[in-house]
């Protein structure tokens, strides 16, 4: 769907993209993380034909984004960081304005508006004025207009950011049901918790540059070398017991005995079930287990260095 | 079966046109109550004034009487209320229509309407059809002021429909000018030149000359014309002209719906086209705040009146369609050309068929106009910096430019200089009554073409290199006029300093001080229909050697600043 071969683009003397090439197939969600100042509103705006790169080539559905952008535009939902309104307009004319912009008929108008606000849980707030709307519904108003057109493609600088708890987890249900519906998704945000559930594929970049990038589940694989980490409670006063008893494990590599009776095992193959059978045939009573993985947080911060352009 | 496809084809066209946004929010403005209240008010104001003008200025004149009883009242004060919505209309319309670029803008969701895919033509047209319902409501609310005509002594029912119609067709020319307009200037620019121009106009419809081709632009000169035919004394003044020999002089109707249509007709082939003199489409920096150079440069050099013009110029060429994209080097090239050539042809026919017989101040507007012409041919080619695409070939965009001013310059000497000679027009019947005195007409005209020419060079020269820093194009036309003022006048302020007042006391002892600067050269030269005298000599070389300084110094310039352009913008 896209394919983005050696990007560069600079403003004035500072580079804010350098030589980033990325690939995203048909129905794939891709992450782009970074710090401030990463590039990835530029190259966002780039994917969106909105900036043109100095060097380098995109190429969109089969369209060249410098040279047929407007090929490009119809298929493509871009969800800009900053909110702009038109003034004094109701939800629903706010939603009819972006229908007429994207040819939406007069027949089929309502139909796409209905649905996309039932998609991001506004209908029936047609009369309420978008100036009075909550940051949240502002946000949910902007990926609905964002989706009226029904694109294939949709880009989305930073949905979550600004939002509380539960908007975030609204937002991100509803990337997860358009993921689900087959749609191609490139998403920037800052908060790594939300693009952990929803990405396939992650980006991550640092000073313009591309520091890491991949499939996450594969990622994740890389980062953690094979390990497997278990966390295993059990009350404090035995917590030396069971570190004892657990030692003669062939897998285990590693045993550290944390406050409140928790202990990290590091393990390359060890299952959880020979863990429990071992404590417990010692007669070592089980409070509690979690399996560790490495999550997109610890992706970030082992490939960035903080560096921004 | 073809016309049901053409039919089938508009219909379309129409369909889509009013399935424009632009139109979906003029018409929730058209209704909104505080807006409707302003105008009312406004417009209340100004029928209400005119109305105390015809009863203060007109009706209590005993001189008027005979005027009013041959009119009768009804009519006199329902001309007065049409000429209050002219004036209500030329600057309301273009004022509602303002904002077609900013409002999106300011509202920061521009990218939004760029990323929709919308064609220009769609978006703008949108703004056509909100005038509409804003000329109903306009209409709608002076319906009890003609009601109240009937009661002072009634008006002709077809005459009120017949200026009804012809505002409609005005409120059609206002619009689609603006947004012509729009598509080459900014709209802080275009607002008051529209107002200006079409207010400049309708003065001049008030005066009863025909044919009034100034005047004619706007209704005033015919609503004004029905009521001055029908008065016994009034004064009629026809220009000696091709509309004359037509039998068109008193047909202010015709006149109007020539022009309005033209106006119409070129308006919206402009729109259509999109901003010929803008950059190409490999230029666009679209959305980039920074531009190239910007670190480095001075804080007064970084300030743009549009800071994101180029993508306003981007929406008008990327979201075209793909056949008017990949014919971009004929559309842009050509119709500047046909701009500049229209221009001169429209200056010729302005001054010697509409005005011949006026001598000497009419042959000073074609030396006006012919100084315009050059101005203009400067400033076309000036703006254009990227290598040009033609199928498959690249043309340096620099060598086309100096092709295009030096074929121009011929097309200038020949429209202005030499045509006119040779067709034998008839410019001043007082002066050149002997073949000799008429060739030594000739000989200046030449000489005064190609002293403009020169002049022009350096325009360019200078326009050229203040677009290379980076400036915006219609702030670096404001700047290279004022350059080239403070290069006409700096020999006379020199000379004033170095107390040779004698310059400015005394020109007739100094001409070639004054020679540098355009109105001084057409003084001049309109004062050298005799033998060319050695001092009238000193002052032509003067100006030509001091232009010619200019230019060379200002292409050594550009010609420097290029060498550090980045790459990638040539």
């Amino acid at each position: 769907m896209i394919t983005a071969t050696a990007l560069n683009k600079a403003f004035d003397d500072v580079a804010a993209v350098q030589n980033v090439s990325l690939e995203v197939e048909r129905g794939q969600t891709l992450g782009l993380i970074g710090p401030n100042g990463a590039g990835k509103t530029t190259l966002l705006r780039m994917l969106a034909t909105l900036a043109k790169p100095d060097t380098g080539a995109i190429t969109i559905a089969g369209y060249d984004a410098v040279h047929e952008p407007r090929e490009i535009r119809r298929r493509l939902g871009f969800m800009p960081a900053e909110f702009g309104i038109p003034r004094d307009l109701n939800m629903r004319e706010y939603m009819q304005y972006f229908a007429c912009l994207a040819g939406l008929s007069r027949h089929t108008r309502d139909a796409a508006i209905n649905q996309a606000l039932e998609l991001t849980d506004l209908r029936g707030r047609d009369d309420v004025m978008v100036s009075g709307l909550s940051t949240g519904n502002k946000q949910r108003l902007l990926l609905a207009k964002t989706l009226i057109h029904d694109p294939e493609l949709l880009i989305l600088d930073e949905p979550s950011s600004g939002l509380d708890p539960r908007a975030r987890v609204d937002v991100r249900e509803i990337l997860q049901e358009l993921a689900g519906l087959g749609k191609t998704i490139v998403i920037s945000s800052h908060i790594l918790k939300d693009l952990d559930s929803i990405c396939s594929h992650v980006l991550i970049m640092e000073a313009g540059r591309v520091a890491l990038a991949g499939e996450v589940d594969s990622l994740r694989r890389q980062m953690s070398s094979g390990d497997h980490h278990v966390k295993v409670r059990v009350f404090p006063n035995k917590a030396a017991q069971a570190a004892t008893c657990l030692e003669p494990l062939t897998q285990l590599t590693d045993c550290v005995i944390e406050p409140e009776g928790w202990l990290r095992l590091t393990s390359k193959n060890a299952s959880n079930n020979l863990i429990l059978r071992t404590l417990l045939d010692e007669g070592i009573e089980v409070l509690g287990l979690a399996e560790e993985s490495s999550d997109l947080e610890t992706l970030f911060i082992q490939s960035t260095k903080g560096d921004v352009t | 079966m073809a016309t049901a496809k053409y039919l089938a084809n508009a219909g379309q066209h129409w369909r889509s046109l009013l399935n424009s946004p632009t139109w979906l929010r003029d018409a929730t403005t058209v209704t909104s109550p505080w807006r409707l209240g302003f105008w009312f008010m406004v417009l209340n104001a100004l029928i209400i004034g005119s109305l105390i003008y015809v009863d203060t200025e007109i009706i209590r004149e005993l001189d008027n009487q005979t005027v009013i009883a041959e009119l009768g009242l009804g009519r006199l004060l329902a001309g007065s209320i049409f000429l209050a919505l002219t004036t209500f209309v030329t600057v309301f319309v273009p004022v509602r229509t303002a904002g077609v670029f900013y409002g999106p803008r300011l509202g920061r969701y521009f990218d939004q309407i760029i990323l929709s895919g919308i064609t220009p033509w769609r978006f703008l047209m949108g703004k056509v059809l909100g005038q509409q319902a804003f000329f109903a409501t306009v209409v709608a609310v002076s319906l009890p002021y003609f009601i109240l005509c009937l009661s002072f002594g009634g008006v002709f029912f077809w005459e009120v429909l017949l200026c009804t119609f012809i505002l409609l067709v005005y409120v059609q020319v206002l619009v689609i000018v603006y947004l012509a307009f729009t598509t080459f200037l900014s709209e802080i620019i275009a607002l008051p030149l529209v107002i200006g121009l079409f207010g400049a106009a309708g003065v001049f419809g008030l005066l009863h000359v025909s044919p009034n081709p100034i005047g004619g632009i706007t209704p005033v000169s015919t609503i004004m014309g029905m009521l001055y035919e029908d008065t016994s004394s009034h004064l009629s003044y026809t220009f000696r002209g091709g509309f004359g020999q037509l039998g068109l002089v008193t047909s202010h109707v015709l006149l109007y719906g020539i022009l309005s249509l033209s106006m119409i007709g070129l308006g919206s082939l402009a729109v259509a086209l999109g901003p010929i003199n803008a950059l190409t489409t490999g230029l666009n920096t679209f959305g980039a705040v920074v531009l190239p150079g910007d670190k480095n440069r001075a804080s007064w050099l970084k300030k743009r009146f549009d800071l994101r013009r180029q993508s306003e110029f981007s929406f008008l060429y990327e979201n075209n369609s793909a056949a008017w994209r990949t014919r971009d080097f004929q559309r842009r090239w050509s119709l500047r050309e046909l701009v500049f050539v229209l221009f001169i042809a429209a200056a010729l026919i302005w001054t010697f068929w509409l005005f011949p017989p006026f001598g000497e101040p009419f042959y000073l507007l074609l030396q006006l106009m012919c100084v315009g012409a050059i101005f203009l041919n400067a400033k076309l080619f000036a703006d254009s910096w990227m290598a040009e695409r033609l199928y498959t070939k690249r043309l340096d965009a620099g060598t086309l430019n100096a092709l295009h001013f030096c074929g121009n310059s011929v097309l200038i000497w020949l429209g202005f200089g030499w045509l006119p000679s040779v067709l034998n027009l008839d410019v001043e019947p007082n002066v050149s009554d002997s073949p000799a005195e008429f060739m030594e007409i000739q000989e200046t005209n030449l000489s005064l073409v190609t002293q403009f020419v020169v002049m022009g060079l350096a325009f360019y020269a200078i326009l050229r290199w203040i677009i290379l820093r980076r400036v915006n194009v219609e702030s670096s036309s404001l700047l290279a006029i004022f350059l080239m003022i403070v290069i006409a006048f700096i020999p006379i302020w020199l000379s004033a300093f170095a107390n040779l007042n004698t310059a400015l006391d005394e020109p007739d002892r100094f001409p070639w001080l004054a020679m540098g600067n355009p109105i001084e050269m057409i003084e001049s030269a309109n004062s050298m229909r005799r033998p060319v005298s050695n001092d009238d000599r000193i002052g032509l070389y003067w100006s030509a050697s001091l232009y010619s300084f200019v230019a060379l110094l200002f292409t050594a310039l550009t010609w420097k600043s290029r060498q550090r352009l980045p790459r990638r913008r040539l």
